[in-house]
């Protein structure tokens, strides 16, 4: 009962679209993606994507696909965490995605408040040139960018490229077509290559992940 | 067109006019089947179409009967989905009809889809292909973004209505309301709760200013509290509104502008939204209360007298949506004076506390039964009920049409008798003749199956959880619930058995879920060989069905009729079940 829990998703398949029927929607729709990426490597426009993107506290980031609960999840005891708490699944009680996360954000807002402690989740949203829908990955389930990347590769069946492992794995990568790299957007709204700061910084700052084609960068 | 039957009386064109006149889909198709000139007239006068399930007939074959629609009506994914059980990828695509309805359909005015994957292209399709297009409702979809949203205010100049409820939407810039052109005045509703950042404020200001007509408006949480009068001061037709965060610091200014802003909205009828709604600023809607038919307020998280003190001055509500902070307490003065309430959702507030954090049990759910007459739709979350309330409910309500009940822990009995409650939901069934929907919870056995086989007869849609006992329990609902079209049924041990013996009842349903259940991958296999106009879909993240023992039991299982057959856009985790492929897999 617990294989619908939330971080099925962190271990989940490849992704939805590479292959099927809408294939042409998928390319065309990219279009406005890879606008919007490709303008990623030079700073000036970055500058303007995040002018766009609004300052939100935190509270109104967790309405964007990222969210932090009290939680308890498959690898840790529940009999660890507080009495007023236990598994929190995704799909029980019934309840839709909008009010499920207004109520999950008003429960983390109680638990900041010394109402007992929850084991977090930090949901973000992953988007990957190509396909059409994001996918969600709870990044405190994971313990730093190797697995980070593992679950990536393994999600979407691509080969991305991260900075923080090794140079010598990135280089002889780089020659191979079709590579791709993970860039995500800080608490400023600017795109960044993912692996610019310690894993920790890492999590206080990340909205959301895009896979990009590495030649578009 | 064709040339009508010579033996026809009436002309034709007086038979399209009486049909005009005939808006139900099951009267149109009732209309159909009367005799072949009343097919041919029927269809090329048909302006609305619906479809239940996007793989259940092609776009194709709706144009080529239907030339002339000019509104259609789309279902994507089943309705688990909803509750994150299905996954991520399994399909529900609309770019193919939006290309097949482009050029099939040039003067269609409305789509509206229901948990379908859009995509910004399909968006900029709609935006660029239809001339006079008015309406866009997507409820529960994803897969867009705000530049597809862009291109449809860009483009469609006569937008009458967007409303996006309950979507996913990648939200890229609040920039996208100013491509709404300033000859843009047609809007009636406008629906953008579910976005996440702030819109571009002043476009949004001057876009209500200039539509006359707007009756709805449901704003996101983005839009700041002060800012509200100034919308409603521009809007005072509005008939529906969702405010944003209805939270500010307390300022006289504030209350007073919005107090006024309020006072001003004469037709006011709906209020939703109050997100973090600081419960000092309630009072400055209580102008508006005694017009209102419509309260929701399950993003409303403030306590039982606060909530007392709101609804208690709306006499006129007929659908209310509330947090369970409302208490039995506040669910006894709701009873006591609205007299005229149909719907009653109420939601839990914590609802993965092992806890209760609040005192509402069933006495609420009675006390409303009670005292409101009209009351005919309950959705009602809680953590103790009884099968006496569940008995007093049916005998106070035999009107109820819908009925969804929630213990949120499952397999909960009675709580003073530890039974089962079979007796209360037989009750359910048995007094509630046009019940239509239905949801159990509980501690069930294959006893209320029973009940429910022999008494929902009017019951078009079951939702069952962690119920019954064997296959027997399923047998009684296919084999009784003569009028069943959507079955859904997650954790239950119903198998192979029920499900081959009414092979036959599946073709006369819209669809059938089971996750979490005992069907085997080899019921599976035979159903779909045996029931070619049935899709069987068998929807397994661990891999391929066939690497393992056909007695296994299978993840999940979506059955739906069809006759498009097997449908082409499968991820790598879905497998259906035709002759084809259980010769491949054998």
């Amino acid at each position: 009962m617990g294989r619908d829990h939330h971080h099925r998703a962190a271990g989940g398949r490849a992704g939805a679209g590479a292959d099927h029927s809408c294939s042409s929607s998928i390319d065309s729709s990219n279009s406005n993606t890879n606008n919007f990426l490709s303008s990623s490597s030079s700073s000036s426009s970055l500058a303007a994507v995040s002018n766009n993107a609004c300052r939100r506290d935190l509270s109104t980031d967790l309405k964007l696909g990222l969210s932090i609960s009290p939680t308890s999840n498959n690898n840790v005891d529940v009999s660890s965490s507080t009495s007023s708490q236990r598994e929190q699944r995704l799909d029980w009680p019934p309840i839709k995605a909008l009010l499920r996360s207004t109520l999950v954000e008003k429960a983390a807002d109680r638990d900041r408040h010394g109402h007992g402690h929850g084991h977090a989740s930090l949901f973000v949203k992953v988007y990957m040139e190509g396909v059409p829908i994001g996918r969600k990955l709870d990044l405190l389930a994971l313990d730093g960018y190797s697995a980070l990347m593992t679950t990536l590769r393994h999600m979407f069946r691509a080969t991305i490229l991260c900075p923080a492992e090794s140079d010598e794995r990135v280089h002889s990568i780089n020659s191979q077509k079709h590579c791709h790299l993970l860039t995500y957007q800080d608490k400023e709204g600017d795109w960044m290559m993912v692996g610019d700061v310690p894993w920790d910084v890492f999590l206080t700052t990340v909205k959301r992940l895009k896979i990009t084609r590495a030649d578009r960068c | 067109m064709l040339k009508k039957m010579s033996y026809s009386s009436f002309p034709e064109d007086l038979l399209e006019h009486v049909f005009s006149f005939v808006q139900s889909d099951k009267d149109r198709n009732a209309i159909s089947l009367v005799c072949k000139s009343w097919y041919e007239i029927e269809r090329w006068c048909r302006k609305r179409i619906f479809v239940g399930n996007c793989y259940a007939v092609s776009p194709r074959v709706v144009i080529r009967r239907f030339p002339d629609v000019r509104s259609v009506e789309l279902k994507g994914k089943p309705h688990f989905a909803d509750f994150n059980l299905v996954p991520e990828g399994w399909g529900g695509y609309v770019y193919p009809w939006i290309v097949a309805m482009a050029s099939g359909y040039p003067w269609l005015e409305e789509i509206r889809l229901k948990r379908m994957v859009v995509t910004d292209e399909s968006l900029e399709l709609i935006a660029k292909s239809f001339k006079n297009f008015k309406v866009l409702v997507l409820s529960s979809c994803e897969g867009f973004s705000t530049h597809g949203l862009a291109a449809i205010a860009a483009n469609c100049k006569n937008l009458r209505e967007l409303d996006l409820r309950e979507s996913e939407v990648e939200d890229l810039s609040g920039n996208w309301l100013s491509h709404f052109p300033d000859s843009c005045t047609s809007l009636v509703s406008l629906n953008i709760a579910c976005l996440g950042s702030e819109v571009n404020f002043s476009a949004l200001e001057r876009l209500v200013g200039r539509c006359p007509n707007l009756r709805t408006l449901r704003l996101n949480r983005a839009v700041p509290l002060d800012k509200l009068a100034n919308l409603l001061c521009r809007a005072p037709q509005l008939v529906e509104l969702g405010t944003g965060t209805y939270s500010a610091d307390l300022r006289s200014d504030v209350y007073s502008n919005l107090a006024g802003a309020f006072s001003g909205c004469k037709e006011l009828k709906g209020l939703s939204g109050f997100w973090d709604v600081v419960p000092a600023y309630l009072p400055a809607a209580y102008s508006v209360c005694s017009g209102l038919t419509s309260l929701n307020l399950s993003y409303a998280t403030i306590q039982s007298p606060d909530l007392i003190k709101l609804v208690s001055r709306c006499p006129n509500l007929q659908c209310l949506w509330v947090l369970d902070y409302i208490e039995d307490g506040g669910l006894e003065a709701l009873a006591a004076s609205c007299k005229d309430l149909r719907e009653l959702r109420v939601f839990p507030s914590e609802p993965f506390g092992a806890e209760p954090n609040v005192s509402l049990t069933e006495q609420g759910l009675v006390c409303v039964s009670e005292g409101c007459p009209k009351l005919e739709s309950v959705l009602y979350f809680c953590r103790r009920m009884s099968n006496d309330a569940l008995v007093t409910i049916a005998r106070n309500r035999p009107n109820m049409i819908r009925f969804r009940l929630c213990i949120i822990e499952p397999h909960t009995p009675d709580y003073l008798t530890l039974q089962p409650l079979d007796v209360g939901f037989g009750a359910i069934v048995e007094h509630c003749k046009d019940l239509q929907r239905l949801s159990l919870s509980g501690l069930l056995t294959d006893r209320v199956f029973e009940y429910i086989g022999t008494y929902a007869k009017k019951l078009e849609m079951l939702s069952v959880a962690f119920a019954g006992e064997s296959d027997l329990g399923l047998h009684h609902v296919l084999s009784g619930c003569e009028s069943l079209r959507k079955l859904e049924i997650r954790d239950c041990p119903f198998g192979d058995k029920a499900l081959l013996a009414n092979a036959a009842k599946l073709e006369t349903m819209r669809s059938l879920w089971m996750s979490s259940c005992n069907v085997s991958f080899k019921a599976c296999k035979l159903l779909g060989q045996k029931m070619p106009r049935l899709n069987v879909e068998v929807i397994d993240e661990r891999g391929p069905p066939g690497s393992r023992p056909e007695s296994f039991h299978v993840e999940k299982l979506y059955i739906y009729r069809t006759v498009a057959g097997p449908r082409f856009d499968m991820p790598d985790f879905v497998w259906i079940m035709d002759e084809d492929s259980a010769l491949r897999l054998s």
